[in-house]
């Protein structure tokens, strides 16, 4: 191919790669360890309130099950994310291209090329963000019924500390455990 | 023997012709008598002082407000009782929901307290009416329980009331039951919203 072309392409390339590759951009990735750390900290606070386990006492155990649930919980994030990105923007694509094209339509010094790649920048970045707060949403409701389900009925008659490691440790580990389904 | 003066002139005077018996009243010296007088003069007011007179209460009550830390329906009432004739420390009973408990008493002997306690369903809501007896009304209204009379014709010494609310029997439903419901039915749109999507 062409120099200049394989400048383009390989946007295009990065583009795609991009899109097939389970990492994440730092802001993103950011966005999802602040989401994980104030979800894993909810329980602290239901757990000091409502089954009286004493902040102080207890702290060294809470900060330490928070940050365990903040590693898995970000990690179901990305892997759902990852898994409805691409539905996302099979469903988006064509909106988005619609948009684009009516807003692009009197450019007449843009190629065809530069609309289509722009249209696809932007399908990308809308399903990245759709992705996200989707994923985001669901792992936290996810997580908070795992939660309460397993510290107010499984684990009712346990000792406060035991309750709130498995409970948390249990939730974020099925939470982990549920976004690595494929489908 | 040694015959006295006074009785020296009955000696020989046959029985017939002695003179009627007196009141050893008048045959008391002069202090006797007046010590006597002033005695039933002052009887009325000492007797007196055993019976409330112009009695006026003025009582707090306490009842029950749930059953979820109580095991049983408690109503408490403490009042202080003010006689006209400014009397004090007299033992008191009283009848409430048809059951006769005595008063204690606080050292002053002004402040009465009584309590009546009883499972929750044979104390329900209403205004329950107090009928406070002295040891008098007391005792007349066991002799009428005992002759099988009603108690009701029993006048008390006063009478006050006592409302009771009724017991908070706790939520129908219980907070964690609500909480797993809401939860739940989030994550049921989150996931038809996702089914949706993966479609």
């Amino acid at each position: 191919m062409a120099g200049g072309k394989t400048a383009k392409l390989s946007r295009e390339e990065e583009l795609l790669l991009q899109d097939f590759s389970r990492n994440v951009s730092t802001k993103s990735s950011a966005l999802f360890y602040g989401n994980a750390l104030i979800v894993s900290a909810i329980p602290i606070w239901l757990f000091w309130r409502i089954h009286q386990m004493d902040l102080y006492q207890s702290g060294i155990l809470f900060a330490a099950m928070s940050l365990v649930s903040t590693y898995f919980v970000a990690f179901a994030y990305k892997n759902v994310k990852f898994v409805l990105k691409h539905k996302v923007a099979l469903k988006r694509e064509e909106a988005v291209s619609r948009e684009l094209m009516k807003k692009l339509a009197d450019d007449k010094k843009m190629t065809k090329k530069e609309k289509d790649e722009r249209i696809l920048w932007k399908k990308n970045e809308v399903a990245d963000y759709e992705a996200t707060t989707f994923s985001i949403f669901y792992n936290n409701a996810l997580y908070l019924v795992l939660l309460i389900v397993v510290s107010f009925y499984a684990l009712k008659n346990f000792n406060p500390n035991l309750n709130y490691v498995v409970s948390v440790g249990a939730s974020a580990g099925l939470l982990a455990l549920f976004s690595t389904s494929s489908k | 023997m040694n015959k006295t003066d006074s009785t020296k002139h009955l000696e020989l005077v046959p029985l017939s012709q002695r003179p009627h018996v007196t009141l050893p009243f008048f045959k008391m010296a002069t202090t006797g008598k007046m010590l006597v007088v002033i005695a039933l003069v002052m009887l009325p007011v000492i007797a007196s002082g055993d019976k409330c007179l112009g009695p006026t209460v003025a009582a707090e009550s306490y009842t029950t407000p749930e059953i979820t830390v109580s095991t049983e329906t408690i109503f408490i009432s403490q009042f202080s009782l003010t006689c006209k004739n400014g009397l004090k420390n007299i033992n008191l009973y009283a009848e409430v929901a048809g059951r006769v408990v005595p008063a204690t008493r606080t050292k002053d002997g002004n402040k009465y307290q009584i309590s009546v306690s009883d499972e929750h369903k044979n104390l329900p809501s209403g205004s329950y009416e107090i009928r406070i007896f002295d040891e008098e009304g007391y005792s007349l209204l066991r002799k009428a329980q005992r002759s099988g009379e009603s108690a009701e014709n029993v006048k008390p010494l006063v009478t006050t009331s006592i409302n009771h609310q009724g017991v908070w029997k706790g939520t129908l439903i219980q907070t964690e039951m609500v909480a797993a419901l809401v939860a739940v039915l989030v994550w049921w749109l989150a996931y038809t919203a996702k089914s949706s999507l993966q479609a």
